[in-house]
């Protein structure tokens, strides 16, 4: 076997091709974070969003979007007292009627952006137990409460969005009453309102669903039941987390996408490591023709070259780990329905490593086998 | 000699064994016995299948013209008027009018769940429905589906014979069922 100092000492004999190889490796490797982080965060934030308790009431064939749903306004009395084993606290129904509504919002001083509002009465809280109000308090009417990241969803800055600040939707201003905060969902990037001053600034006499808490996971059927005997409310029983899972399908091409682009990209950079490894390699076909002449075997020779190649890559991941955890993991990123942040969990660490490994591994073995397999005479004499 | 006998015996065993599963598999399970009964059925559900059609029975439309809570009616119509007409947990089903133009009915539509009637208009098909459900000792829908009990499956036609349930209205029927029978298609 060859000293693993000679892998390292070669390393560092041309500073600039180590360097360039360090940094493809970093591109590859950071692609699949970012890709990665994407994919985990979007995924993280929309299957929190729903609890297995809770059961959303949508009216019949708008199983697809809440936002297009309408349940009429009797569904939430009748629903709290048709359906059996609903959560109570002190003797309160956990039974939210809900108007949720996509649409452009002013925030004083700035421009108008779209912004997911949600209409709620106080039942809201009993069912979305992961709603906290960090800052000031629940709104009345003339008043909104804002999710702690829907500054992002409306482009402006976090002081543009804290209590007493100025909202204005379809021609009337909106006093901010206070700052949500519900973990990891996607009711951070929310705007809550009065639901009778959503209803009536939208014109709409109609719910977009009613949300009920059950006291079981399966609680479901009970309230499927409730839909099923009655039919003259057009209603269909979905739990909160399947709704939210199948909105987590819908993305699932978008995911792809990111996947797709940073293949497609990273495929671009590992070409071009593979070219810069066949011309390095080359260059020192005399030098392991000797290494062959003075008796080391072909196979030592060819685990050496991939030694020194992972330790070029396995710098670029190292440094590629380092940039993704410093100046990824957190960002902020809106989307229709919200916003999520990047997250670099184990799997996606674990998934650029292997990259790290794999790059270095089989990048190294076409080049080297390519420069070992001619004969050694030939190898000897060439320049 | 003898092994060309011997070849000869193993390949007529062998193809008597293939013609024998082939037959079997031709002939497949007695439909008739899927129909009498349904392994695992609640014994609440399966008292309520009738073998002989019930006399008297009126359409959904016409039995939603005049409800009478605790009245006994026979009525006619075919699963379907909804998306998911069995529920998956409890013996109920959505039983619509027979002149419900459901997607079979069109000639070349692919409609893959062509009891929903997605074709007409939500509001004719409100009005062409009801719920029947088979209830248990304690008074709720017994707790198992009614889907594939004899067979029943969405765009089967029933008669049902039942007592309407308390609360029922003109707009929202809900038929206690005591009598189901399952016309043959």
């Amino acid at each position: 076997m060859l000293p693993f100092s000679y892998a390292t000492r070669n390393l560092l004999r041309d500073p600039v091709r180590l360097i360039q190889k360090v940094l493809g490796a970093a591109l590859v490797v950071f692609l699949v974070y970012a890709a990665g982080s994407f994919n985990e965060g979007m995924k993280s934030v929309l299957m929190a969003s729903g609890s297995p308790r809770n059961v959303i009431l949508l009216g019949a064939g708008s199983e697809e979007s809440v936002e297009r749903s309408e349940v009429s306004i009797q569904s939430e009395t009748l629903a709290t007292a048709g359906i059996s084993g609903i959560e109570k606290r002190i003797g309160v129904a956990a039974v939210s009627g809900e108007v949720h509504y996509m649409a452009p919002l002013i925030v004083s001083g700035y421009g108008a952006e779209h912004a997911l509002l949600r209409g709620i009465t106080a039942g809201a809280f009993e069912v979305h137990r992961e709603v906290r109000i960090l800052e000031g308090n629940y709104p009345s009417p003339g008043q909104i409460l804002v999710g702690r990241l829907a500054y992002h969803s409306l482009g402006v800055p976090e002081e543009a969005l804290v209590e007493g600040r100025e909202v204005e939707f379809e021609g009337r201003v909106y006093i901010v009453s206070g700052v949500f905060e519900a973990p990891g969902t996607v009711m951070e990037s929310e705007v809550w309102f009065d639901r009778n001053d959503l209803m009536t600034a939208i014109q709409r006499d109609a719910l977009s669903c009613v949300i009920v808490r059950m006291s079981s996971d399966d609680g479901y059927k009970d309230a499927d039941l409730f839909a099923r005997q009655r039919l003259d409310l057009e209603l269909v029983a979905m739990r909160e987390s399947d709704y939210y899972a199948r909105l987590a399908g819908f993305y699932d091409p978008l995911r792809a996408m990111t996947w797709l682009t940073a293949g497609l990209i990273g495929a671009g950079a590992v070409f071009g490591g593979l070219n810069m490894l066949y011309a390095a390699f080359a260059s020192r076909i005399r030098e392991l023709a000797t290494l062959q002449a003075v008796g080391f075997r072909r196979r030592a020779i060819l685990f050496s070259l991939v030694q020194e190649s992972l330790l070029a890559t396995l710098l670029g991941t190292l440094l590629a780990s380092i940039v993704a955890v410093a100046f990824l993991e957190g960002v902020t990123v809106p989307f229709s329905i919200g916003t999520f942040r990047l997250m670099m969990p184990l799997p996606v660490l674990g998934l650029g490593l292997l990259v790290g490994l794999a790059l270095g591994t089989l990048g190294a073995l076409p080049p080297a086998f390519r420069c070992l397999s001619a004969p050694l005479p030939v190898a000897l004499r060439s320049s | 000699m003898k092994n060309i006998t011997h070849y000869s015996l193993i390949a007529a065993c062998g193809f008597i064994a293939l013609a024998q599963i082939a037959c079997e598999k031709a002939a497949g399970p007695d439909p008739s016995a899927e129909n009498t009964s349904s392994a695992g059925t609640d014994p609440q559900i399966e008292a309520v299948f009738l073998d002989a059609a019930p006399e008297g029975a009126v359409s959904v439309l016409a039995t939603r013209k005049k409800v009478e809570p605790g009245a006994t009616i026979t009525v006619s119509g075919r699963i379907a008027g909804a998306m998911e007409p069995f529920s998956g947990d409890y013996a109920t089903l959505v039983l619509a009018d027979d002149s419900l133009e459901t997607c079979d009915r069109i000639p070349e539509d692919g409609c893959k769940t062509p009891w929903d009637a997605c074709c007409v208009e939500p509001k004719t098909i409100a009005a062409s429905r009801i719920t029947v459900q088979v209830l248990g000792q304690d008074g709720r829908p017994v707790g198992q589906t009614l889907k594939q009990v004899r067979g029943l499956k969405e765009l089967d036609g029933l008669i049902v014979t039942g007592t309407v349930a308390e609360g029922s209205s003109e707009e929202n029927l809900i038929l206690n069922a005591t009598g189901i029978f399952l016309k043959k298609s």
